[in-house]
């Protein structure tokens, strides 16, 4: 029980420094980051859109895992997050007929190709995530079978004195 | 849990649907027509021989009878391989490490010289295949140079990058990096650091004149190697999508959206240009068009299309380099695959 709530305050903490870290990289380099969304033949038709909407998403999903009711919703949003950044960079490598520059704080020193890995790392650690925070939502509830220390007490007979 | 593990389901379909609808909606090439037609004329191409030494090859680099010199994204390393892919030998230069010289250089190989050139490091190396010693020599003048073309020991033609107009021009320079000598009106003054007129500059030796196919415009430019210009005509290939832009940044120029490519890689061979197309025609099918890369065929003289044919991709992946190491042969890179086809003309 220790070690899946120290994992899963690891997997928020790390959750809120990259969503922060993202959100307010390119709040920044805003002029630049919508001027490299434009260049993306995948979003370049929303790069207006984009450049506000995301970096306002990422930092409403890293105050989303401060109060503790909406911590699995926020863990929720990183999950989708991620998984459209991973997909997004596979079709890119795979697909694309034109490949910009990766550009974003310092994932601006990663290739591509690391980018995918790290998108991919952070995915599953938010699968991971959402995972361990439900079961200790269901222990907590006892509903998990495996927890023995919420089952009713045992009815024993009385023994007549 | 089931309504957890539903809420999973949906989140990944919905992202899969959203890139979906980015990935369709992307403005690529090839999904309207683009108002050209292709003459395949009989001629094929059949993959006899396939090989994957584990290396990554990004050029040929020479070819000395059987032998052939590829080059990969380290500037220390030449490989040696034979028409039939049946061994690789490695030699290892001894250059000093120079900074910005990978990956950004070209490489030929006289045997047993290797000629790498690098505009990032503005360096000429000229470096001994069987003692691994090299000469390094630092060019005498400064600037951007792209597409470094070989004529001999002593003279390459470059595509230099003026730094005050951001004009390209094309110059001859011999072995210590001196100009000799410099275009008149091959290139158009774009003001555009050589982006928009990017392209591949081949060299026929048996006609002695160079053709420069540009990848974001269907031009080719045929000129001889004293710069003056023989003709400039277009390919066949045309396309309504948008085109090409750039814009000038703090950085420097670059591209405002993403560039649409209209030509790829180009070799000469018995003075005729092979030239990669990537855009499809309106007498193609989708099918044909994905699973090989389409060659049109142009006479070096005059420009004139002369057909076209399909070369087969390697493990699935397209060739991305080809080069005649033959008679009817051609060897084709793809990343780490390397494959030699037969040619069968009509």
């Amino acid at each position: 029980m220790k070690v899946r709530n120290l994992a899963v305050t690891v997997i928020i903490l790390l959750f809120i420094a990259l969503w922060v870290y993202a959100g307010f990289s390119k709040i920044g380099d805003y002029d630049n980051f919508k001027f490299q969304l434009g260049r993306s033949p995948y979003v370049q038709h929303l790069a207006d859109f984009i450049a506000k909407a995301l970096p306002t998403a990422e930092i409403i999903t890293a105050l989303l895992f401060i109060p503790k009711a909406t911590r699995l919703l926020a863990m929720y949003l990183s999950f989708f997050g991620m998984l459209i950044f991973t997909g997004y960079i596979y079709a890119m490598l795979n697909y694309s007929y034109f490949v910009p520059c990766s550009c974003g704080g310092i994932l601006n020193d990663l290739g591509w190709h690391e980018h995918l890995i790290f998108n991919i790392f952070f995915t599953l650690l938010a699968l991971t995530g959402i995972i361990l925070m439900v079961y200790n939502r269901n222990i907590s509830r006892g509903t998990s079978p495996k927890d023995t220390t919420t089952l009713p007490p045992i009815n024993r007979p009385q023994v007549a004195s | 849990m089931r309504k957890h593990l539903t809420l999973l389901l949906v989140l990944i379909v919905v992202a899969v649907g959203i890139l979906y609808a980015l990935n369709k909606t992307n403005g690529a090439p090839n999904r309207v027509k683009n108002g050209f037609v292709r003459n395949f004329d009989g001629t094929t191409a059949t993959l006899i021989k396939e090989a994957d030494f584990g290396w990554h090859f990004r050029e040929v680099c020479g070819q000395q009878g059987d032998s052939l010199f590829l080059m990969g994204t380290d500037p220390t390393k030449i490989f040696m391989t034979n028409t039939n892919l049946s061994k690789l030998d490695t030699f290892n230069l001894d250059i000093p490490p120079i900074k910005r010289l990978a990956p950004a250089f070209r490489c030929n190989v006289i045997f047993p010289y290797a000629y790498i050139v690098s505009s990032n490091a503005q360096r000429i190396i000229k470096a001994d295949l069987i003692t691994g010693k090299s000469e390094v020599r630092v060019l005498p003048f400064h600037g951007v140079f792209h597409n470094s073309v070989m004529l001999d020991s002593n003279r390459f033609v470059i595509r230099y990058i003026d730094t005050t107009t951001l004009n390209a021009k094309f110059k001859l320079m011999d072995g210590k990096g001196n100009i000799l000598i410099t275009e008149g009106n091959l290139s158009k003054p774009m003001q555009d650091a050589g982006f928009l007129y990017a392209g591949s500059l081949n060299y026929d030796k048996q006609s002695d004149k160079l053709v420069f196919a540009t990848s974001y415009v269907n031009e080719l430019t045929c000129f001889d190697t004293m710069m003056k210009l023989n003709y400039n005509t277009q390919t066949i290939d045309t396309t309504h999508t948008l085109k090409t832009e750039i814009v000038h940044t703090k950085r420097g120029v670059t591209f405002k959206k993403p560039p649409i490519s209209i030509n790829g890689h180009a070799t000469i061979y018995n003075k005729t240009l092979y030239l990669r197309s990537k855009l499809m025609a309106d007498n193609e099918h989708n099918n044909d068009f994905d699973k090989n890369i389409v060659i049109d065929r142009y006479k070096i003289e005059d420009g004139h299309y002369l057909g076209s044919f399909y070369l087969p991709s390697l493990k699935g992946k397209d060739v991305l380099q080809y080069y005649f190491i033959g008679s009817n042969r051609i060897l084709g890179l793809s990343n780490d695959k390397i494959g030699v086809f037969n040619l069968t003309q009509p």
